[in-house]
This record gives structure tokens, sequence and C-alpha cells, in this order.
């Protein structure tokens, strides 16, 4: 599903965000990165998502090498991926059912369809009750959980999140981990990148340990060293 | 493009034009106040144009007859005239001496027993005729001395008003193609600078939407129709304005100055709205579309 070979990223002060990374995440795993602050993290999702462009290396995800997207090609690439960020990044001035809707919008579904959808994805997060709130009237736990939904309702093969509980207490942290959970066991491959210890030792997922850019320990099943 | 989608781009247009009813409105009025003064400009630029215009077809050009020609010659003349090319038929005019005496008495403003005892030929007898455009004239003229005529003593050109007139119309022409022209390109800079204050706002939303994988044009469209509809509106508000005026103008000139009215006519209300409405309405979607377009155009390269 993902193919890193040998990713350099070196931004334009000559910080190297990626160092010769190379890995490979099959279709359907789920995923943590972990590194303490700096270690690239945020680099690499952002890299996956071709937010950024590779100073050298390949990545390739499912069928497209990123370095051969086009202009053109990229709104079409980006659908295939669902994007989860710390801070949320909900539209403000639309309600969730909106929110969720404008994803379905942006790729041209019919109305029938998102009518159909939204609210199943909204269900699915356990967001029924709040479809006609604003993202200023919901706590964050809420607010990541209709992006969530957004991330999720067209159905992507990938989900890419940068910190998702970032910003929430535990308790909600762990409802949104058991969310991606839930997506990952429908078949849909989960990369998470976060500090989140507990939940990393917890879950037993595979981790990926990141520092100064350069892969350091990758764990099929493991949990979250602080150490090194 | 489905339907569903365009009617979210319009009413993704409309929401936006109320969420930033401020900026809507500095927009509206910023497209309104330059469409005013073009139209403004036109009306007159049109107007100075006809009357300049009016006034070269009214400058004759005369061929004056020797006193050797006898009325059956000069009849033949007048026919011959008749028959150039671009000469208006009915306007060639016969002046006999007694016409001539009379019109530089009135035209001098003079005694007429100054002329006492001067002969009754003492001015000579002349045809006059209009050749329409200026750009006839020398035409005409070439015509009237080829037709050699025996007799025929001199043709008058009123040179110098002709090189006036189409130095003024000439003049007048560049000068509201150079007004038009840089009000067109104020308004698209202000139009701009207007919507960037809240495109600004937009950003983040314009990067979520890519986010989520809209295309450019997604996101273009609804921009496309909040300027679209700035324009129009910034149009509509100047044209009723405009047309208000000039009704009411042409009103007040003709109700008191009669004379004006009788010396030139003006362009009627008609005929100056049905090129002004499309023109500015075609300007202030342009302007809108083409301001709304830049002001968010680089928030796209995400
Ligand atoms: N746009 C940028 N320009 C220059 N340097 C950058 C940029 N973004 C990140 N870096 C640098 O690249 C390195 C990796 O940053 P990155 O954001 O990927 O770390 P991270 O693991 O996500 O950290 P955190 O846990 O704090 O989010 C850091 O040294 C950072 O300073
Ligand atoms: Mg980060």
């Amino acid at each position: 599903m993902i193919l890193i070979s040998n990713a350099t990223k070196l931004y334009d002060n000559g910080v190297k965000g990626i160092d010769n990374v190379s890995l490979t995440i099959q279709s359907g795993e789920f995923v943590f990165i972990v590194g303490s602050t700096g270690s690239g993290k945020s680099t690499l999702i952002r890299l996956l998502l071709k937010e950024v462009d590779l100073t050298s290396g390949q990545i390739k995800i499912g069928r497209d090498n990123l370095s051969d997207l086009t202009r053109h090609q990229m709104p079409y690439f980006r659908r295939r991926i669902g994007v989860v960020f710390q801070d949320f990044r909900l539209l403000t001035n639309k309600t969730v059912y909106e929110n969720v809707a404008f994803a379905m919008r942006v790729v041209e579904a019919p109305n029938r369809d998102i009518r159909r959808s939204v609210p199943v994805v909204l269900a699915q997060v356990g967001l029924q009750k709040k479809a006609k709130s604003y993202p200023s009237q919901l706590s964050g736990g809420e607010q990541q959980r209709a992006a969530l939904a957004r991330a999720i309702v067209n159905r992507p093969p990938l989900i890419l999140a940068d910190e998702p509980t970032g910003n929430l207490d535990p308790g909600t942290a762990w409802d949104i981990m058991g969310l991606l959970e839930d997506i990952n066991d429908r078949g849909t491959t989960v990369v998470v990148a976060t500090h989140a210890k507990e939940l990393v030792d917890e879950m037993q997922k595979r981790v990926i340990t990141l520092k100064n850019g350069a892969v350091i320990r990758d764990l099929a099943k493991g949990g979250y060293y602080d150490e090194d | 493009m489905r339907i569903s989608s365009v009617r979210y781009y319009v009413s993704e247009a409309f929401k936006n034009l109320f969420r930033n009813h401020l900026m809507t409105v500095a927009a509206i009025l910023t497209v309104s106040a330059c469409l005013f003064i073009l139209a403004v400009s036109l009306c007159l630029a049109l107007n100075i144009d006809y009357l300049l215009e009016q006034m070269e077809q009214s400058l004759s050009v005369v061929v004056y007859l020797s006193d050797e020609l006898d009325a059956d010659q000069v009849n033949e003349l007048y026919k011959r005239i008749q028959d150039i090319p671009y000469v208006k038929a009915d306007s060639v005019k016969y002046i006999s001496h007694e016409m001539a005496i009379e019109r530089f008495i009135e035209s001098m403003d003079a005694d007429p027993s100054l002329l006492d005892g001067l002969p009754d030929n003492f001015l000579p007898r002349s045809f006059e005729l209009e050749a329409g455009d200026l750009a006839y004239r020398d035409v005409v003229i070439e015509e009237l001395k080829g037709l050699a005529f025996r007799g025929v003593e001199k043709i008058g050109n009123q040179e110098q008003y002709v090189g006036l007139l189409t130095t003024i119309n000439n003049g007048i022409r560049v000068v509201s193609v150079i007004v038009i022209a840089g009000l067109i390109v104020l308004s698209v800079l202000i139009i701009v600078n207007t919507i960037k204050i809240t495109v600004n706002s937009r950003r983040t939303e314009i990067t979520i939407m890519k986010y989520v994988g809209a295309t450019d044009w997604f996101i273009r469209w609804p921009f496309i129709i909040e300027g679209l509809l700035i324009g129009l509106i910034g149009a509509a508000v100047p044209l009723f304005f405009s047309w208000l005026s000039y009704r009411n103008v042409l009103a007040v000139l003709r109700d008191n100055f009669i004379s004006v009215e009788e010396l030139f006519d003006f362009k009627t209300t008609f005929e100056i709205f049905s090129l002004l409405i499309p023109l500015t309405l075609i300007l202030g979607a342009g302007i809108g579309i083409i301001g709304s377009v830049t002001s968010m155009r680089k928030y796209l390269r995400v």
C-alpha cells in the first residue's frame, strides 16, 4: 500500500525533516509513528499527503508515485486519503453535517448519496445529535469526531492522522483512538503520528520510532519507548 | 458539472456575500463609483462626438459661380453637382446675388446703406453643399474640380474649421479611451484589494478544501459567482442613476435652452443606454470576476 524508499526531506533552512527513511506499510495495517518533538513525524505525514515534496528517494501510495503526480491529479489523489489533524480544521461557518457533506460535494456526489451517507457516518462517530451544531459549539472531542467523520465519509483506503489526540483529555483521546481502530477493523489503513504514550503502549499496534528524521525502531506489536 | 454542484456554488456565493457583508458593500460601491464615472464620461464623449459630427456635416463646401453663367448653365451645374457621389442631393443650395448680400449684411450686423452704390453682383452666386463625413469632403472636392465646368470660379472648403474639428475629435477620442481604460484598471485594483481582505480570512478554508480533495475549479466557482454578482449589482446601481440623470439633464436643456436644441441634437436616452447598459454590465461582471479570482489565486497553490 505505502512504499517509502530512501526518502529524504531537506527543508530550505537546511534541516533534514526526514533522513533516508525506507518503510513498507501494508494495506489494512494500523501504524503509530512516534518520536520526540522535532523527530520528523509531521514531516513524514506531510510527505505522504504530498503537502511537501521529497528532496530525494521515492514514495508510492497504491499505484501513485508521489513525485509523478501532476497538479491536476492532486485533488483526486487527496480524495483517496482521509486526513485528521491535531487542530481539527473544520470549516467554522458550516455545521457538523455540512462539514461532512462538504467532503462529498467536493467529489460531486449526488445529493441523494450525501443525504444517505452523512447521517450513517455521523452515527458511526457518535455525533448524530450534534449534526446541526457549528464547530464552535462543540467540545474538542466532538470536533475531532466530526473531523474523523469527514475523513471517512468517502471511504478512502488510507487515513493519515497527525496527533489526532494532541488537544484532547485522556478519556476523549481513548474514544478517538477507539474510533480509528474501528475504522481500521473495517479494512482501512491507518497511520497515526502521536505522542500519546499510554495509548500506544496499550493498543499494541505496529510502532515506528523516528529520531532526527531517521527510523530507529520498527516493532510489529509494541509500545512507546522514551529512552534512546 | 452536476446541477447539485451548480446549486452549491451559487448558494456558497450568496452565503459568502452575506457573511462578509461589509466587504460586499465596499466592493459594490467601488465598482459602482468607477462605473458611474465611466458612464458619465461615456455620455459626455458620445455627445461631444455626436456634436462634432453634426458640425462636420454642417460645414458646407461652397462652389462660387462666375457671372458669365446664364440660368440654363447654372441649372445644368446644379444637376451635375447633385449627381456627385457622397453629396447629399437635398443639401445642395443655390445662393443668388441678393441672398449673398442679405447674408453678408446679417452676418456683419452692418448698415444696409453701406452697400448702396455697390453693384448688385458685388458678391458672387454660389452653390452650398454638404458632403457628409469629413472623410468624404476631399473626394467630393476632387469631383467638383473634375467637373471642369467653365464658370466655376473657386471652391471654398472652410479648411481651417475642418482641420480644427478633426483635431478636436481625435483628441477627445484618445482622451476618453485613456480615461475609460484607466478607470477599468483602477476598479479592478480596488476590487482585488477589497476582496483580498476577506480572502485572507478564507485562506484556511481554502486549505481545508484542498485537503479533502477539492479541485481548483470547485474552490474557484463560488468566488467567480460572487464576483459576478458584485459586478452586476455594481453595474446596475450606476446605470440606474446615470439613466435618471441623463434624462433629467436632457429635459432641463430642452426646457431652458430651446435654442440649443435648434443648433444641435443630443443623443437620445435610448441611443446612449442601448450601448451603455450592455457595456456597463459586461464591464461590471468582468471587473467583479477578475477581481475576485485574482485575489484568491495565490491561495490555490497549497
Ligand atoms: N516548514 C519547515 N521549514 C523548516 N524546517 C522545518 C519545517 N517543518 C519542520 N521543520 C523541521 O523539521 C524537523 C522535523 O519537524 P516535524 O514537524 O516533522 O517534527 P515532529 O516530529 O512532528 O515534531 P512534533 O512532535 O513537535 O510535532 C524539525 O527540526 C523542524 O524544526
Ligand atoms: Mg508534528
